[in-house]
């Protein structure tokens, strides 16, 4: 387990220097040690939960169950990883037991089956055998007008929670924790049990139709 | 051999992330330099990448919140100390209003 997951992009509690006073606060039962440690890992947490399980619902169950455990096992806790990896490693046996409990039907580590797979951009828009310049763009696309207005606002960002809402749960597993939670490959493969191969490919799906749906909205679709 | 720009746009991840090797760099970039409209798509990308990182986290649920503080006050830890009470779910957002 990576023990630089508290380092992502976002703001957490838990500075490799204060890990000690943090694990005395939590020792010590204090719930302000506890809401913030919560709030910096949750996000990160369903989403590796929801890797494993097949509802929304269920990961979040996972994530209360983890840190209930938190809380009963952190008077043992030796210092022999990071926090972080500690919690994780007990996050991940959590939702390994639910997911084998689901009978899942396909492991997370395979690629996927045909409702993942496709090509990035519709075929219709390159040229085809046919044409003067095959595979080259045939409907190109255009260029974003002030991108940085349009893509700041409000409506498309509900586009695109709801596009990433909506992408397979392997690819949106590791699209949030690569784009939205700044982790690094090798902390996603780690964390999701992913070669690093898969991990490339699910990422580049989940990116590509991405890209694809906001090109829809700006475009006026 | 020159690539397509089907090709390109499924390289794209690969090259973002170095993971090609230096002979297929070379083919993307070329293309690039020459390609006007996979250069847009490249810039499009890069503008859903940055869109991706500025989503905000998911709020955490107030329930979550309330069965820490409840499994914290039958822990034993709390000492007995109830200097910072259970922090109000009401600054937690739309989740915790039940």
């Amino acid at each position: 387990m990576a023990t630089s997951l508290a380092a992502s992009s976002r703001p957490a509690t838990e500075a490799v220097g204060d890990q000690r006073g943090l694990v005395d606060a939590l020792r010590a039962g204090d719930q302000r040690a506890f809401h913030s440690l919560v709030e910096s890992h949750y996000p990160m947490m369903k989403r590796v939960a929801r890797s494993y399980v097949d509802s929304d619902s269920l990961a979040e169950e996972v994530v209360q169950e983890t840190w209930l455990a938190v809380v009963r096992g952190i008077g043992r806790f030796q210092h022999r990883s990071a926090l972080s990896t500690w919690i994780y490693s007990i996050l991940a046996n959590k939702a390994r037991t639910h997911g084998s409990r689901e009978r899942r039907m396909l492991p997370f580590s395979s690629v996927g089956g045909p409702a993942e797979n496709g090509a990035s951009v519709d075929g219709d828009r390159f040229q085809s055998d046919e044409d003067a310049w095959p595979g080259h763009w045939a409907t190109p696309p255009r260029p974003w007008q002030k991108p940085e207005r349009r893509l700041l606002s409000l409506e498309l960002r509900e586009r695109l929670r709801e596009a990433l809402d909506q992408l397979p749960h392997r690819q949106r597993a590791v699209v949030t924790l690569r784009d939205v939670e700044g982790l690094s490959s090798e902390e996603v493969c780690e964390l999701l049990e992913l070669s690093a191969e898969n991990q490339r490919v699910l990422l580049h799906r989940g990116r590509s139709r991405l890209r694809g749906s906001l090109e829809a909205y700006v475009d006026g679709s | 051999m020159q690539l397509t720009c089907q090709e390109f746009v499924e390289l794209l991840t690969d090259y973002f992330e170095v993971a090609l090797d230096e002979p297929t760099v070379s083919r993307v970039e070329e293309h690039l330099a020459l390609c006007e409209g996979c250069m847009t798509y490249l810039d499009q990308m890069n503008a859903t990448l940055a869109a991706l990182r500025r989503l905000p986290p998911e709020p955490v649920p107030g329930e979550l919140h309330r069965a820490i503080a409840s499994a914290l006050g039958a822990s034993g830890y709390s000492n007995g100390r109830r200097d910072h009470p259970i922090a109000s779910p009401r600054r937690l957002g739309p989740d915790a209003s039940s």
